[in-house]
């Protein structure tokens, strides 16, 4: 029997809101425990949550940037469940009137072939605190650091039917969300996080199989592996003849396994209802036009437009909009050079190059996009060689000197006059009178040799353009002598 | 010494004439409290705290060097904060509820935390877990609940004022038993913030006072919009005390309904509330029948809803970052029931239950949903009333005057019945007071309610006013009398 | 409805209580009078009317993105039970 695997994604986008979605602490990751609270976050007595504003307008443009409807009429809700690092006792979320729904985005696989993958809802709720296992002290350590903060749980149609969509979902999402700047979309720090629900069917069956939620998969690598074990379990069970279990799993990643979480079933009546302490929410017409004006282009737009625009490859269109901050860099620069093609080359592999070898990051750049703009338009302006440009590149990475202060100091000039140029020309053309003979003789392609040479010899300072004209006039004048 | 019989404008002006000062006033309240000590009124005492404020109080404020009783359900900074649950026995607060800090911006003192039901989960006061108060008119007979601890303080002249909470009657029911005056205000006029939370949409902190003025007075203190409290309304806050003496009440169309009326109403109380509505009229108001269809459904309407939401606001205590936590617990799931089953008391536990019941899945729709639904149609009632027919509504607040301790603790449903009256109003979310309007054969006080349209407190306690003036009853229990 | 031992048990389990056979079936005859008092409301047709889940009609209550001062870890930690440090200590959590 021949089965497909049907999967889809719950991803948690954690927002870079400076607060908590529903109290005035701050965000930031990675601070001592329990250094970001207050009585909200503590679930204190008495406490009560304000909403954020700022985590419904980032909410609004991920809707916007996912082609989802946005709700005009919301609210809170709150879902009952205990653990420590759930200080009220309920997480307040969104369960009927998701802020967004009915969205897509379109994803791009290795084969170069496009697929569109649907978005169920986007909700708005908060985050937990985070639980340490100390096992030596037999103790549980509580940290509400993150109790709080934002999350957008984006739920995707399950749509996806092999790890490789899997892959280019979620990158698709992080892309996205870093782009339009509503989340760092950082899986190592958890600020992008995911749930799969994977099921089976054999092929050609309409109704979908039992799933089974997998957590606790907080790497690409691991996505993958879990799938594949969840994939090969469920496979196993049905071919024996069994049936599959609605269950939730947790994904082991040392043993590389899914295992039932227990217990998990009869808490799992979450008892949703409308939180009586927040009012609901009316997003108008006019609010979510708001946010569509200011909403940055989106990746994908970018990217096409490159290839479009720029003729640009769809590689280093890619490349080039594979994060916000590379895409603004080329812009930049190409806004001041008009270059599309050079600035694409000096910045993905010259630029990156240096970035990559010594780890520093594009932030971090000793060469902004207007001092590279001036190098490239040294060059299209004929002030210097592509040498002259590389090694003054070189010395731009280490120094605070402008381009031109660079070439100044250098000496450096393009060698375009004809007169200079016929000058190593002569020089070559008495080196080698055989190989001036050859061509004259008919053979052609010895040109280059020619073209070679005295390149060589200006030390590849000349433009090539001259040289080859000038070797012309020169052969010409010979034959006609 | 006279000073607990001194309404609080005159106490504010004898401080700031220097004629007394905060702490020898504090001090004469606080020697009470220990003099009628018997009846159990506050929970918790902090003597050095409290004498402490009474050296360091904003000046020249509403309040300034007064000490004011506070139901230990108001979070109260530094000091114990219990709900009388043994849950919270030593919870000792990291801030101000937001009513605090308006106290203490007008430059009142903190007297102490007074007794009241579990959580605020009872109609008798004899729920705490820092054992019963007890009714300064008779002491082997309950103040009311949950706010009784509140209510007989002002009963017993051992505070001038108090906050109480009201979230099916707890403060108007312990005002009617103990003879003061006690209103719950619009929904949304109080912050809730830093307030023990019972059923979110329906509790709010209200006023006890032995006159109306007073209340008025304190009232305005609480009030006002609170940007940490998201179902705070933005409404300005008229000067109540002022108000309630502007003018007369001539014209005013008092709506009394049909369905308040009925069998169960102690015969007493019916006679007592009739010769008030004869006042009334007596006065220049317009006494109009009116219905309020939905009345007798107010009952199983308010125990859904309440105990829902009660059941999710107690799910945060669970012993593991404050109150109790039980002992060699063998994990977390023993923690958990342990700690919550050891603390919790019956009345507590049994609303939880209900509570989950009907949030649970298979049942939401059939008890919660229909219970809101319920309760806008209850809601309607009113509004309808407010549109044309009348302007303010007067009925009984209890059924019965105080019943003796332990008559009702047995069965809850007969516990339950005691709020009849006051219930459909928080239902509403509409303002109402209890005033006392006479005596039974035994000399225990009677309350008439006065309800308004939402924001009316204005017109409700000007009502209150010029009934209260006009009976001029003797509001001092025998007990403190000489 | 009738409601049994049963139903008291599964919601002990949900709200994390616990009670001995005999607090079970205190629980049970008191809710089972409480529920049957409840049925009332089936009188009612209420299939036209919206829950009233919000009092007021209050909407778009919300705050600017500002951060303020957090609370002192040492003040707003005061009342845990047990503490490590500057973290909240439980029992060791086990996640079969």
């Amino acid at each position: 029997m021949e089965f497909e695997t049907v999967i889809g994604l719950e991803v948690h986008v954690q927002l870079n809101t400076n607060t908590k979605i529903f109290s005035s602490s701050k965000t930031t990751f990675g601070s001592d425990p329990n250094k970001h609270i207050d009585p909200v976050t503590l679930g204190l007595p008495g406490a009560l949550p304000v909403l954020n504003k700022e985590v419904i307008n980032k909410a609004i443009s991920l809707g916007l940037a996912t082609n989802c409807k946005i709700k005009e009429h919301n609210f809170f809700a709150r879902k009952h469940y205990f653990y420590p690092d759930l200080p009220k006792g309920y997480q307040i979320s969104q369960f009927e009137d998701p802020i967004c729904l009915a969205g897509n985005i379109d994803i791009e696989l290795e084969d170069g072939t496009r697929k569109n993958i649907g978005i169920t809802r986007i909700h708005m709720e908060e985050d937990a605190g985070k639980n340490i296992h100390d096992q030596r002290n037999n103790a549980s350590l509580v940290d509400l650091n993150r109790a709080g903060v934002p999350l957008l749980e984006v739920v995707s149609e399950p749509d996806l039917r092999n790890t490789e969509e899997v892959t280019a979902y979620l990158k698709s999402i992080r892309r996205i969300v870093r782009f339009i700047n509503v989340s760092d979309g950082n899986m190592d720090q958890g600020s992008l996080r995911c749930d799969a629900n994977v099921s089976i069917r054999p092929v050609g069956q309409k109704e979908f199989g039992t799933r089974c939620e997998i957590k606790n998969l907080n790497s690409f690598k691991f996505i993958e592996k879990a799938i594949h074990y969840e994939v090969d379990r469920q496979k196993k069970i049905i071919l024996a003849g069994g049936t599959i279990t609605q269950e939730t799993r947790l994904f082991n990643s040392e043993t590389l396994t899914t295992h039932s979480m227990r217990g998990k079933e009869e808490s799992a009546d979450y008892r949703y209802f409308a939180d009586p302490d927040l009012p609901p929410l009316h997003i108008d017409k006019e609010w979510v036009e708001r946010m569509r004006k200011v909403l940055p282009p989106l990746p994908q737009d970018i990217e096409n437009k490159l290839v479009a625009d720029f003729k640009l490859s769809e590689y280093d269109a890619k490349v080039l909009t594979a994060e916000k901050d590379i895409s603004d860099f080329f812009a930049e620069t190409n806004s001041a050079c008009k270059n599309p093609k050079a600035a694409c080359n000096w910045i993905t592999s010259e630029l990156f190059g240096f970035l990559n070898k010594n780890a520093v990051s594009l932030e971090d750049s000793p060469i902004k996009p207007k001092e590279l703009a001036e190098l490239i338009l040294l060059i299209d302006n004929d002030e210097i060689s592509g040498k002259m440009a590389k090694k003054i590149f070189e010395q731009m990475l280490t120094t605070e000197k402008t381009p031109l202060e660079i070439k100044e100091e250098k000496g450096f000039k393009l060698i375009k006059d004809p007169a200079e140029i016929n000058v190593f020309i002569d020089k070559v053309f008495e080196a080698n009178t055989e190989n001036v003979q050859k061509y004259l003789d008919g053979n052609e392609n010895i040109f280059k040799f020619f073209v070679g040479q005295v390149l060589k010899e200006t030390a590849g300072n000349a433009k090539p353009e001259i040289v080859n004209e000038c070797i012309l006039e020169k052969f010409k004048k010979l034959k006609k002598a | 010494m006279t000073l607990h019989t001194k309404k609080l404008k005159e106490l504010k002006e004898l401080i700031s004439k220097n004629e007394i000062n905060s702490t020898e006033l504090t001090k004469h309240f606080l020697d009470r409290i220990e003099k009628y000590s018997d009846i159990n009124a506050f929970n918790h005492i902090d003597q050095e705290q409290t004498l402490e404020q009474t050296k360091n109080f904003i000046k020249d404020k509403k309040l300034s060097g007064i000490p004011v009783a506070i139901k230990d359900l108001v979070l109260t900074k530094g000091m114990k904060t219990t709900a009388c649950s043994k849950i919270l026995e030593n919870f000792i607060p990291p801030y101000n509820a937001t009513a605090m800090t308006n106290i203490y911006n007008e430059g009142g003192i903190n007297l102490g935390k007074t007794n009241m039901d579990e959580f605020a989960m009872g109609s008798s006061t004899e729920y705490s877990h820092f054992g019963k108060t007890k009714n300064p008119w008779d002491l082997e007979r309950v103040p009311g609940g949950s706010s009784g601890g509140s209510a007989a303080a002002v009963a017993a002249r051992v505070a001038t004022v108090a906050i109480g909470s009201d979230t099916g009657g707890s403060i108007r029911q312990p005002a009617s038993f103990c003879g003061v005056v006690g209103i719950k205000p619009t929904y949304g006029r109080i912050s809730r913030y830093g307030v023990v939370a019972y059923a979110s949409s329906l509790d709010q902190l209200g006023v006890f006072g032995s006159s109306v003025e007073d209340t008025a007075y304190f009232l305005e203190v609480l009030s006002g919009k609170d940007a940490k409290d998201s179902t705070s309304v933005n409404k300005e806050v008229p000067n109540f005390s002022e108000i309630i003496k502007q003018g007369d009440i001539k014209g005013l169309r008092v709506g009394v309904p049909k369905e308040y009326f009925i069998d169960g109403l102690d015969l007493e109380v019916k006679e007592s509330v009739q010769n008030a509505l004869k006042k009334l009229e007596s006065l220049g108001a317009e006494i109009v029948e009116i219905s309020l269809p939905h009345t007798e459904y107010a009952l199983a309407t308010y125990y859904i809803i309440a105990p829902a939401e009660a059941s999710s606001n107690l799910s945060r205590y669970d012993g593991i970052k404050y109150g109790y936590r039980a002992k060699d617990t063998k994990n977390l799931e023993d923690l958990y029931s342990r700690s919550r089953s050891e603390a919790f008391g019956d009345e507590v536990k049994r609303r939880i239950i209900i509570g989950s019941f009907v949030l649970s899945s298979g049942y939401y729709d059939a008890y919660y949903i229909k219970a809101q639904k319920v309760r806008s149609l209850i809601a309607k009632d009113f509004t309808d009333a407010f549109k044309d027919k009348c302007d303010v509504i007067a009925c009984p607040t209890s059924p019965t005057t105080a019943f003796k301790a332990g008559q009702k603790t047995n069965d809850p449903m007969t516990m339950y019945l005691n709020d009849v009256f006051t219930i459909p109003l928080n239902l509403a979310g509409l303002p109402g007071l209890s005033v006392p309007c006479g005596f039974d054969s035994k000399g225990l006080p009677i309350g008439i309610q006065i309800l308004g349209n939402a924001w009316d407190e204005g017109t409700i306690l000007k009502t209150a006013y010029q009934l209260e003036q006009s009976l001029n009853l003797d509001l001092t229990p025998n007990l403190i009398k000489g | 409805m009738n409601f049994t031992d049963e139903n008291t048990k599964k919601l002990l389990i949900l709200a994390k209580l616990s009670a001995n056979n005999q607090e079970v079936k205190a629980l049970t005859s008191s809710c089972n009078e409480i529920f049957s008092y409840m049925e009332k409301l089936n009188e009612l047709d209420v299939s036209s009317v919206k829950p009233m889940q919000h009092v007021h009609g209050s909407s778009n209550i919300y705050r600017e993105d500002t951060p303020i001062k957090s609370m002192n870890t040492d003040l707003g930690l005061q009342n845990a039970p047990n503490k490590a440090g500057d973290y909240i200590s439980v029992p060791l959590i086990i996640e079969e």
